[in-house]
């Protein structure tokens, strides 16, 4: 077993770090990765729930803002005698509001007054409200209808 | 030659040894990032849910109109206390009985809420999502309801 003259053994050495090294690499990258990833998608639920809570808020202030329309048309209904008169007392109130946009639509068929608002969710989202106002046909009927209730960007 | 063998192999187990410390250490710090991975998917998963089955709620409470009839059918195994409605759900976030649930929704719900009568008032429903084994709100959201006024409706409206 006599070793040839000038015979150079490899002493190894450094092997085993290398491979620590390698491996290292991949688990730390693997798990910051995964941590990274993880994090984004929390980050994204919160945000979704978040925009949620957002949505149902500005949807309690519109509706209050519909509820004081709403009662006011009652009242409105009450003290005038005809739709005529009803629709240009609405029409007064509705620009005493100071907010929204509206239109009376008079054809042969239809007469109502369109009434278009916003309420803001967040700075670059705004729930888009349209209602139509008529005269109530009987009893039962409500003063307005939803015509468009719309989150836009 | 043969001190020399010795010291080579002594310096390979040492370095070895060293180079084994540090992987169980780095290890350790990567397996624990894994872990806050794991739980942190986790969480997202049950907060997506939550907000998914709260709005689903929120849904039916809006378009019910303040009747509960839509909610049982669409949750057959909810539980009414009367002041509370409480929605069962799985592990995998399905209606189910309260006897395999892990979550549930409990739907706080005042007495003007559940009187169709009162036209002209915006009510507001409570919805919390709850989990059963950490006992921990996961997430909640109040619902605003609203009921028009009608002419029939006038006396209720200005009481």
């Amino acid at each position: 077993m006599n070793k040839k003259p000038g015979f150079y053994q490899f002493p190894n050495f450094g092997f085993p770090t290398i491979v620590f090294i390698f491996s290292m690499i991949c688990i730390v990258t693997f798990s910051v990765t995964a941590f990274m990833t993880a994090h984004s998608d929390y980050k994204v639920s919160q945000d979704t729930a978040t925009q949620n809570t957002l949505y149902y808020e500005a949807e309690a202030q519109a509706l209050t803002k519909l509820s004081e329309i709403d009662h006011e048309l009652l009242n409105i209904y009450n003290t005038t005698y005809d739709s005529t008169e009803y629709y240009l007392e609405v029409t007064d109130y509705l620009n005493s509001l100071g907010y929204g946009l509206q239109e009376h639509l008079e054809t042969d068929d239809e007469n109502y007054i369109t009434f278009q608002f916003s309420q803001i969710i967040i700075d670059s989202q705004t729930l888009d409200i349209m209602i139509n106002i008529k005269y109530p046909v009987s009893d039962t009927s409500s003063f307005y209808e939803i015509a468009q209730w719309q989150v836009v960007e | 030659m043969n001190k020399y063998h010795r010291n080579i192999s002594f310096v390979m187990l040492f370095e070895i040894i060293i180079n084994l410390f540090m992987f169980s250490i780095l290890l350790v710090v990567g397996l624990s990032f894994i872990a806050k991975a794991h739980t942190l998917s986790q969480s997202a998963k049950l907060l997506h849910q939550a907000v998914t089955q709260c709005n689903n709620v929120a849904t039916l409470c809006e378009s019910s109109n303040g009747s509960m009839d839509m909610i049982t059918n669409e949750y057959p195994y909810c539980i009414n206390t009367g002041k509370q409605l409480l929605i069962y759900f799985d592990s995998d976030v399905s209606a189910c009985s309260k006897d395999e649930a892990s979550y549930y929704i409990s739907m706080d719900f005042s007495v003007e809420y559940a009187d169709s009568t009162n036209p002209g008032i915006v009510h507001t429903t409570a919805l919390y999502f709850y989990d059963m084994n950490s006992c921990e709100k996961v997430y909640s959201i109040d619902v605003p309801l609203y009921q028009k006024l009608t002419p029939l409706s006038r006396e209720v409206a200005y009481e």
